[in-house]
């Protein structure tokens, strides 16, 4: 097994068009495991954290938050620039794992792993992202809408030469609240079910303009709950129709019985996160 | 293929040829002796493994040896100076705080790592600091309560 630590991004990619059984080492705390149960014997390592270019947290009016791929889990939740502009991810980050994971693994990387289960891509998916992700050969970045993102199980759209370089959220156009619920067996552990919600009002009436529900560990990945979503669209939401779209949520949702829960439990999990996070980010959003 | 490591341990400078598949906590324990950091479940759940690496508490069977390359850890061996217990060291003795002593190194560690960076942590700060250190014996009451006793004021 071989291991590189390129410096920038274009070493990065130039190693992943040379080598084609590489994979990437950012924070290593989903891939470590992998290695360990010999589930995968990648022909080299390509340690990125040496890329200083991708460690980052800004914002501005235009492109709104952009996060660098690098960027741990731990300096997610400890940043007042995302707690203020972006709560639902500080909320989310705060009961992801626990303190020394969060210390080293990063935003990118849990997206990269596409692991179903995962609370990053859900509240991501709340929040309408888009990942820029580059290859050797390209000037630009390529710009792949978070809801394009996960194909499958562990299984993303990035190409093989493809390094991801940034997590880009736009700025939501009204007023916004974003809420993101867990259920896991003992606290901070990966979920059972997770679902994040992101609401827009109108500035004039405070109807629901714009509703994101994003359901996790239900599918073969994150999921947007869009029939749930239409339940709220252009109203004036009612705890009825907070009902009807907890519903939808979990009438869309594709769970699979495993030794702890069944799939109707977790359906009715599924219900009763939705409703919670529904009712959590309207109050967040009219404040 | 064999790589360089180099590497800071309790203020002593080690340089190893390690593969790119060995864990920090492999390095620690078997080419260093440093047999404080265990292996409890060795996927990374329990935290017996955990130490401070450039000032962070980490997980060391979680960690590939080079990605801790020119860094610097402190292992439970490095707390005390010389005879001189640290006073988490003291506090765990005087409060009872372990049982059968396999999660303490962990727990000693993460609590230090919390300290180092809040110095007035209330109980849930303290909770949530050894959420990744799981304790079969003691129930945490006694751990918790030894790591308050050393906040001061």
């Amino acid at each position: 097994m071989k291991y590189f630590e390129p410096k920038t991004i274009a070493e990065a990619c130039a190693l992943l068009t040379k080598y084609t059984g590489a994979k990437i080492v950012a924070g290593g705390q989903s891939l470590t495991p992998l290695l360990k149960q010999r589930l995968i014997e990648p022909e080299c390592l390509i340690n990125i954290k040496k890329i200083a270019a991708l460690n980052y947290i800004e914002y501005d009016e235009g492109a709104g938050l952009q996060i660098g791929a690098l960027t741990t889990h731990r300096q997610i939740e400890k940043s007042p620039l995302i707690e203020s502009q972006c709560g639902v991810l500080s909320e989310m980050a705060k009961v992801l794992g626990d303190v020394q994971v969060r210390n080293v693994g990063t935003i990118g990387g849990s997206l990269c792993h596409a692991d179903p289960v995962a609370d990053p891509p859900v509240a991501l998916m709340s929040l309408g992202a888009n990942v820029n992700v580059k290859a050797v050969n390209s000037d630009g970045s390529r710009i792949i809408p978070i809801d394009e993102f996960f194909t499958d199980y562990f299984e993303t759209a990035l190409q093989p030469d493809e390094l991801l370089t940034e997590i880009q959220i736009p700025n939501p156009e009204g007023r916004f609240g974003g809420a993101f619920k867990k259920y896991s067996v003992y606290e901070r552990d990966l979920a059972v079910v997770n679902v994040a919600v992101g609401i827009t009002l109108a500035a004039g009436n405070g109807d629901i303009s714009d509703v994101k529900i994003a359901l996790g560990a239900v599918a073969s990945t994150p999921i947007r709950a869009k029939m749930a979503e239409e339940k709220l669209l252009s109203k004036s939401v009612d705890a009825e129709a907070i009902a009807a779209a907890a519903q939808a949520a979990s009438e869309e949702s594709q769970p699979v019985s495993d030794i702890t829960f069944s799939e109707d439990y977790k359906r009715e999990l599924v219900s009763v996160l939705t409703r919670q996070a529904i009712e959590t980010a309207l109050e967040r959003a009219k404040r | 293929m064999d790589y360089e490591l180099n590497l800071t341990v309790n203020g002593e400078y080690y340089r190893l040829i390690v593969p790119p598949y060995r864990t920090l906590l492999e390095v620690l324990r078997e080419d260093l002796g440093l047999t404080g950091a265990k292996s409890g479940c060795s996927t990374g759940k329990c935290g017996a493994c955990t130490v401070i690496l450039d000032g962070k508490s980490v997980k060391s069977c979680l960690i590939l040896a080079l990605q801790a390359n020119g860094k610097e850890v402190l292992t439970i061996e490095g707390l005390a100076n010389g005879d001189k217990l640290h006073p988490l060291q003291k506090a765990f003795i005087e409060h009872g705080a372990m049982q059968c002593g396999y999660c303490t190194p962990g727990m000693i560690l993460s609590a230090k790592a919390l300290l180092d960076e809040n110095l007035h942590p209330t109980e849930d700060e303290i909770r949530d600091a050894l959420v990744g250190n799981i304790c079969r014996c003691t129930g945490y009451v006694k751990i918790v309560e030894a790591i308050s006793a050393t906040v001061s004021g």
